[in-house]
């Protein structure tokens, strides 16, 4: 159990920031992590030294940085916090993506530790709860453009009560994604997923929907290019080769 | 619309044989050019059916009907505004619910239209049973089966076609998008129904469907032709949020979610597999050939065959036409009297046209290669295994082959950047390809490296000049597609179609027409030029009483060799004296700074506009020697001799030949290429000012070092 090391909200970015460079490649340098948070170079290893001194960095003049057991801890704890905010934002207030995202760097710093405890509760139930769930949402998003409709009332009603009777077990989570799903350049050379969703990044997400990877399309990795990307997959029937970046977007459902 | 001729265009996927199809029927009655204003190619034909002339146009490939790529919008474009009276839809048979996405693209414009199920011989293979009749019911458009390779269904097609241009359209509403979708969709095509000016022949339901989609050309019509576009755009915004929050996308994803949807439908319903469809032998021949370990051996000895093709095969071929011209050119000079329009002729005409045509063997050659490379599907397993390299430069994978290229000749390598879709990725190969040194530049190392320096160290500075244009290049690469070409490269989503045995006579169309468009655009170019470059190095002509020195001399010289020598001399002053000469001087004055002062190399250079290779041999002109090469030891004497050349200002030259202008061969075909003088300019200022800067420091570093003399 750290002793109660309160770290300062900026410090906090700078665990955030690392901890999240360091999922994607095991070690992060003084530059990056000064680019993500917009400062200097300067200021970084200033901040460094002091989560250095405190214990939760690894961290020597001009050397790549690192997280120590304590700070990969926090760093967790607080990707996962900011995660969770920005679920309750974006799939429950329905605000878009990028808002949702900068405003949950925000909150993370300024709600208390229980009051977001019961805000992953509060997601969680809207999950399962078969009065709230997807339509619920819908109506939600009616009413900030058309205001409150009580004519509906009654058959949104009747229509949760038709989804609780139909497959209760077989429900998906309606908010938020399966623990079972992966995304495309994830895969290996061999298996197989169905495409469950496609993240909208500009013409390319629109190339490859053209191209047959749609919801629902069932695609199989085929191999990986000999200097490591692209990758070849067989989708409708035919070979596509695409970047792992532009694979990272498309959300699969392995077989 | 004449009653007795028809225009046919032909739309397809990349790969579906739309090609095949259009060399059947048009045979040699084809010829390319440019759609107004861009670089896609527009390729027309003709043929004659029953009395009835058929004009052919080939649209480019495409995978969907978007705004987002260039050949799909000239595609769309040429439908909408040229209304063809019957599109006709190449479709690969055994890749059916891909191609078919166009297909209901292709619906929906309203416009006459016939499907044709090409590579049926290879669905039939792979166990898929179409029963067309069905699915043309379904789809309400006729289908024809066909084999274009063996010229089965030609008859049917054409048939079909002249049919359906009689008929009209098909109902464009047949594919439904789904209860949601479509009441938007009712909701703003009536808002654009209700204004007048937008009512043209596009149907509103189909403006409606692509605002939705968010396509900008239709987006920027609204703007300017309703009469309030507003009132559209905001009911379109309403709807895009509506729908993005039922169904956890934007209303494009869903759209072409549905697309497919449909398709796969029909599909279920007509198209029987009998067994796991599959390119069987394709993947097989994959598993060796983008395999981890052999795929790039396999990808550099065929580009090693490509080169050897090219260049040594064609290269005994080039040495015949220098011949043949060098030939016409003696004999010609023989029959004329002296005077500047035998020069005019021999040197000028017959020396440019020589010039043009000494490429051909080459450009011929090396697209024969690349046509079998491009149509057996391995030219896209050559871009999937080289990607990665070329994608941390910048480029695209498709760009590797031109770079290769260049180590032969730059002007068939930007020729071969045509395979490149993206229009940045493309003008950036384009722009950097002159830095990778071609073989006319090697004469001209030889030269230097070879009289300043012991054989093993020439050797080792030529390796180290082509290494630093390589260097170059890659440096250039990216600050040009970071600074002046930015933007996203369309992504690299690229199909891998099945390998197929490329048909000779496609293959030989193919190359033939490169070769033709070589000739006809970049030849006039290069013959422009060589008659200016006579002009220059020609006039003004030696003043007289210099002419008349000469001539006394010569009379009272005493054997050949001596005449031999005085003409040298004389020839050299004519040089000298000439706007060439002056051009040299002046050339000479930029160059000082960086240690190339001196008027000869001046000339020389500039003359190198002409042709690498000149500058060897208007050097040998410069110290009196007549005809020279770069083994020649008289030439070697003389710049040894020679105080202003050391072994730096060598170096130096080097550097610079490698770096500046290209030839204008060269500069020829980037503007056919770029189809503007844009670039072309871009290329000379670029390249000349990047030679003086890396001249320079290569000369004051080696001063600072030391090694100036």
């Amino acid at each position: 159990m750290s002793a109660a090391v309160k770290l300062t909200g900026t410090l906090e970015d700078y665990v955030e920031a690392i901890a999240r460079i360091v999922s994607r490649k095991s070690v992060a340098r003084v530059k990056e992590i000064a680019d993500a948070l917009g400062v200097h170079k300067s200021t970084a290893t200033a901040a460094l030294k002091r989560l250095g001194a405190a214990g939760f960095v690894n961290h020597s003049p001009y050397g790549a940085v690192t997280l120590t057991r304590l700070g990969t801890k926090r760093g967790n704890e607080i990707l996962a916090r900011h995660r969770l905010l920005r679920r309750f934002l974006e799939e429950i207030l329905l605000v878009p993506a990028k808002k949702a995202d900068a405003n949950a760097c925000r909150l993370e710093h300024v709600l208390d530790k229980d009051v977001l405890k019961r805000l992953e509760n509060y997601v969680s139930f809207v999950e399962k709860c078969p009065r709230a769930g997807v339509r619920w949402i819908r109506g939600f998003d009616y009413y900030c453009d058309e205001g409150f409709d009580e004519s509906r009332c009654r058959r949104c009603l009747e229509l949760a009560i038709e989804d609780l009777e139909k497959r209760p077990s077989d429900q998906q989570p309606i908010v938020g994604e399966k623990a079972t799903m992966a995304t495309l350049d994830q895969m290996k050379p061999g298996q197989k997923a169905k495409v469950v969703r496609v993240e909208r990044k500009g013409p390319a997400t629109r190339r490859i929907a053209d191209m047959g990877v749609v919801r629902g399309a069932v695609v199989e990795v085929v191999k990986v290019a000999p200097l490591g990307d692209p990758i070849e997959i067989k989708v409708k029937g035919y070979n596509l080769s695409l970047r792992k970046s532009d694979a990272a977007g498309i959300t699969v459902e392995p077989e | 619309m004449q009653t007795n001729s028809i225009t046919i265009a032909l739309a397809g996927n990349p790969n579906s044989g739309k090609t095949t199809v259009f060399n059947n029927l048009t045979g040699s009655r084809q010829h390319v050019g440019n759609y107004p204003g861009v670089t896609v190619e527009k390729k027309e034909g003709y043929l004659t059916h029953k009395g009835h002339r058929i004009n052919i146009v080939d649209l480019p490939g495409t995978y969907s009907l978007t705004a987002y790529s260039l050949d799909e919008m000239v595609a769309r474009d040429f439908i909408i505004e040229k209304q063809p009276d019957v599109v006709v839809n190449i479709i690969d048979a055994s890749n059916l619910e891909r191609n078919l996405y166009l297909a209901t693209q292709l619906m929906e414009l309203s416009v006459p239209l016939v499907l044709v199920f090409n590579m049926s011989d290879q669905a039939k293979h792979m166990g898929y049973k179409i029963d067309h009749e069905a699915l043309s019911k379904l789809l309400g458009v006729p289908i024809v089966p066909a084999v274009a390779t063996q010229g089965k269904g030609m008859d049917e097609l054409l048939e079909a076609a002249l049919a359906a241009a009689a008929d009209g359209a098909p109902d464009a509403s047949r594919i439904k998008y789904g209860a949601e979708i479509e009441e938007e969709l009712a909701k703003i095509a009536a808002l654009i129904a209700a204004e007048k000016p937008l009512a043209s022949h596009l149907s509103p339901r189909w403006m409606a469907l692509k605002l939705l989609e968010a396509d900008e050309p239709v987006r920027r019509k609204v703007e300017e032709l309703a009469r309030d576009p507003q009132l559209i755009l905001d009911a379109v915004e309403k709807s895009s949020r509506h729908l993005s929050s039922i169904f956890g996308e934007d209303p494009e994803t869903v759209i072409a979610d549905r697309r497919y949807g449909f398709i796969s439908g029909a599909c279920q319903e007509c198209v029987r597999s009998t067994v796991e469809a599959r390119h069987e032998t394709s993947d097989r021949i994959d598993a060796i050939v983008t395999n981890r370990l052999l795929g790039i051996p396999i990808f550099l000895g065929l580009m090693w065959v490509v080169f050897e093709i090219t260049f040594k095969v064609g290269n005994p071929f080039m040495g015949w036409i220098e011949d043949l011209f060098g030939w016409f050119g003696t004999t010609v000079a023989a029959a004329l009297p002296q005077g500047y329009l035998r020069s005019l002729i021999v040197d000028g005409v017959i020396g440019g046209v020589g010039g043009v045509l000494v490429f051909l063997p080459n450009i011929l050659l090396l697209f024969l290669a690349l046509a079998v490379l491009e149509d057996s599907g391995y030219m896209a397993r050559a871009a999937f295994i080289m990607d990665r390299l070329m994608h941390k430069i910048g480029l695209h994978g498709r760009s590797f082959i031109p770079m290769l290229i260049g180590f032969g000749c730059n002007v068939p390598a930007i020729m071969a950047a045509r395979t490149i879709e993206s229009r940045n990725d493309r003008l950036t190969t384009i722009m950097v390809n002159p830095l990778i040194s071609c073989s006319a530049r090697l004469p001209v190392y030889v030269l230097l490296a070879g009289t300043f320096f012991t054989p093993d160290t020439a050797g080792e500075l030529i390796f180290a000049v082509y290494f630093l244009g390589i260097v170059l290049a890659v440096i250039m690469a990216k600050i040009f597609r970071k600074f002046l070409l930015p933007g996203e490269s369309t992504p690299f989503v690229m199909e891998l179609p099945p390998y197929r045995m490329p048909t000779p006579k496609s293959v030989i169309i193919h190359m033939w027409e490169r070769g033709k468009l070589y000739v006809r655009k970049a030849g006039t170019i290069i013959l422009g030029f060589s008659i200016l470059m006579w002009f220059l190095s020609t006039f003004p002509a030696l003043p007289e009483n210099l002419q008349k020195d000469y001539d006394a001399r010569i009379e009272a010289a005493a054997g050949e060799e001596e005449v031999a020598a005085i003409e040298n001399e004389m020839t050299e002053k004519a040089l000298e004296t000439s706007y060439a000469g002056h051009i040299g001087r002046g050339v000479a004055v930029l160059l000082k700074p960086v240690g190339l002062g001196n008027w000869k190399i001046g000339t020389a250079l500039f003359a190198g506009f002409g042709a690498k290779e000149v500058v060897v041999s208007t050097m040998g002109t410069l110290y009196s020697l007549g005809e020279t090469d770069e083994e020649s030891t008289d030439l070697r004497n003389a710049l040894r001799k020679d105080s202003f050349f050391t072994p730096l200002v060598a170096v130096v030259m080097m550097v610079f030949v490698l770096i500046y202008v290209p030839c204008m061969a060269t500069v020829a075909v980037v503007k056919r290429e770029t189809n503007s003088w844009r670039w072309p300019l871009f290329l000379i200022v670029y390249s000349t000012s990047l030679a003086w800067i890396i001249s320079g420091i290569v000369y004051w570093g080696g001063t600072a070092l030391g090694y100036g003399g």
